[in-house]
């Protein structure tokens, strides 16, 4: 058994004797849902601006506070994605492919209230697997080498094909621009390509202006002509009753949740991907496996439950990893860590030995928050959808303008803004030739992992290509992804015969 | 039937493949001319080759427009309309440009009013309240929010 009963009891007493670190919960949730649904503010940078203030908090306190703040910033980011078609942060890219269509079509309310209910249980479910499988789990992630990763990234451009109904060469097209703009810059063997002198671009392309620009701006320039995001008037009411309708489609789709939270837990907890792969392979898989995968980016609920649940059992995963291993999964983690640091606490394999106890109440905090996440989420989404009752002449330029902050914000620079821009002709121009932006933002996120990882596996491997035979996981990961695109061939093949 | 031998090349979107295939073949000279190691061209040869083929298959597909499913056409805009959105991204990228001289607030308040006059407003008071009222609230949220300094009117100015 996983479970060590004795540390758990001790945790009931620990969560007992700090009964007022639960007062962190609610301002944490807010806090990490308003900086989250901000674009260019991720969730890494949410919580480092949180961190100062948790240093004169007690540890367990300033632990429930920031993961509060991860939560709720997790979620925050899907609202813009869903209303404006514009992510919060990354890891909500996929989420934009079904539920802006959604909004658009005026289930607006739908849409935010599936995204929720994902995101609420997927994050229950991981963290309830948290619970038994810390150590397996972590033991699972250090063995993915670069090679694993490589499958991994192979395995996310693959979605490109999911993308390209209209199309696939065009499909196909927009990945591969994607990819190339991906290896700008330097690359880990120290080749400087395609920088055109610009010094700014040695470090590549930065990824969230430039997919801000693709997956917006493809879509708000042509709103000109539009008065409301939402074309018919009754359909543009706030409506509880349909945001709790919402919340429950996700227990009428239930293996789409499953299998997001687990590629959201496993691809969470390996260092350096996060949900941003997660929410994409995630939407990839759901569609690959439906009955009607062409109703898929035209505003199908199951693509944003697909999305939501990965991004958000992300969270778990990365957790796993930073308490067992002490390594971060991505910087939201890493902030994590330096709170530990700060209250002179170091986590690892010495920290689930002798601190047990601590682990599971950190747990639990995590399950609670995911409970209180309902009403706040709800009550937040309830105020962030009147977005839809404000005239596009009001709301496009503000979102612009809203965006180009984000980027600015990132790291101080003008390369941001005019990142932005740039991109944001550039999918405008590519979605009138329907070339999918969504592909090229894909083919950017992975293009240049993709890169590092075949480099560093040729490396390891001195130029051996049968190298992959001595790593078990790759042949299993390779074995997927055959599986996997050999049935979306012939369940394609099936749908046009 | 002039106007059905105009549609026969899509001129917009042969312009766009000329473009991006040739910025195609001048990042992979570029990158030759780096070094022609492997771990420089590892990656990139084989998508370089894959973005051309399927290149001229569009270049290919760009000749025979009026044969391709309507999925595949640009959605037809009037000139009124495409004008519209020619001037919100022309006054867009002016805004971006303006940044570093009139700050984000000054440009910031500039785009909002000319954009909302493009959507239609014509109220002077609300062109006048909402750009800059909307653009003090993004910019103190942002200079409270983030790390680094914003440029606006006034910190340019001194």
């Amino acid at each position: 058994m996983f479970i060590d009963f004795e540390a758990l009891q001790g945790s009931f007493a620990l969560l007992s004797n700090v009964g007022d670190a639960w007062l962190w919960v609610v301002p944490g949730l807010l806090i990490g849902l308003v900086l989250g649904a901000l674009p260019g503010i991720s969730i890494t940078m949410a919580m480092a601006l949180c961190l100062p203030l948790s240093l004169y908090m007690e540890f367990f306190p300033a632990m429930v506070f920031l993961t509060s703040v991860y939560s709720g910033a997790g979620f925050g980011g899907s609202i813009p994605a869903v209303l404006i078609n514009v992510p919060g942060t990354t890891a909500a890219v996929a989420t934009t492919f079904d539920g802006y269509p959604m909004a658009r079509k005026g289930q607006h309310n739908e849409a935010l209230g599936a995204a929720l209910g994902s995101a609420m249980i997927a994050g229950i479910i991981s963290y309830i697997l948290l619970f038994f499988l810390i150590v397996p789990l972590s033991e699972l992630v250090v063995r993915m080498g670069p090679l694993e990763m490589l499958c991994v990234a192979t395995w996310g451009l693959l979605m490109i094909g999911s993308l390209s109904e209209a199309s696939m060469v065009r499909g196909l097209m927009a990945g591969c621009i994607g990819v190339l703009i991906g290896t700008i810059g330097m690359n880990t063997a120290g080749y400087i390509r395609g920088t055109m002198g610009i010094p700014e671009l040695i470090d590549g392309v930065p990824d969230v202006p430039a997919l801000l620009g693709l997956l917006a701006a493809s879509q708000l320039f042509g709103l000109v002509n539009s008065h409301f995001i939402v074309k018919s008037g009754d359909t543009r009411a706030l409506n509880a009753k349909a945001i709790w309708s919402g919340f429950s489609e996700v227990f009428r789709h239930r293996m789409v949740l499953a299998k997001g939270t687990l590629i959201g837990i496993v691809i969470g907890a390996a260092p350096g991907v996060g949900s941003s792969v997660s929410n994409l392979l995630s939407y990839a898989e759901a569609k690959r496996t439906a009955k009607d995968p062409e109703s898929f980016g035209t505003g199908n609920v199951e693509g944003v439950i697909a999305a939501e649940s990965a991004n958000n059992s992300g969270e778990g995963g990365s957790m796993a990893t930073m308490l067992a291993l002490g390594i971060p999964g991505g910087g939201a983690t890493a902030v994590l860590l330096a709170a530990f640091a700060m209250h002179n606490i170091v986590v690892g394999p010495a920290f689930v030995d002798n601190q047990m106890d601590m682990v599971y109440a950190i747990i639990i905090n995590n399950i609670v928050q995911c409970l209180v996440l309902i009403p706040v989420g709800f009550g937040f989404i309830y105020m962030a959808t009147s977005i839809v009752k404000v005239p596009l002449s009001y709301l496009i330029p503000v979102i612009f303008v809203l965006a180009t902050f984000g980027s600015f914000a990132i790291d101080g620079s003008m390369a941001g803004p005019v990142t932005f821009a740039v991109f944001s002709v550039i999918g405008w121009v590519l979605a009138r030739y329907k070339y999918p932006a969504p592909a090229v933002v894909i083919g950017l996120l992975l293009g240049g992992m993709m890169e590092d990882e075949a480099l560093k596996t040729y490396q390891l491997s001195n130029g051996n290509a049968l190298y992959f035979l001595e790593r078990p996981g790759a042949i299993v990961l390779l074995i997927l992804i055959l599986v996997s695109v050999g049935a979306s061939i012939w369940a394609r093949r099936k749908r046009y015969v | 039937m002039k106007n059905k031998k105009n549609q026969r090349i899509d001129w917009g979107h042969l312009t766009l493949l000329v473009l991006v295939l040739g910025w195609t073949i001048w990042y992979f000279i570029d990158t030759r001319g780096v070094s022609q190691d492997i771990q420089n061209l590892l990656v990139l040869t084989p998508v370089v080759i894959l973005t051309l083929a399927l290149g001229s298959i569009a270049v290919f597909q760009s000749f025979v427009a009026h044969k391709l499913p309507e999925k595949l056409q640009p959605e037809k805009l009037t000139r009124s309309e495409f004008g519209k959105i020619a001037v919100l991204i022309v006054s867009f990228l002016a805004f971006v440009a303006m940044l570093p001289i009139l700050g984000f607030d000054g440009s910031g308040a500039l785009y909002i009013a000319l954009s909302m006059s493009l959507f239609g407003e014509r109220r002077p008071i609300v062109l006048i309240t909402f750009p800059i009222v909307s653009m003090l609230v993004l910019t103190l949220l942002f200079k409270a929010l983030v790390p680094y300094d914003i440029p606006t009117v006034f910190s340019l100015l001194n």
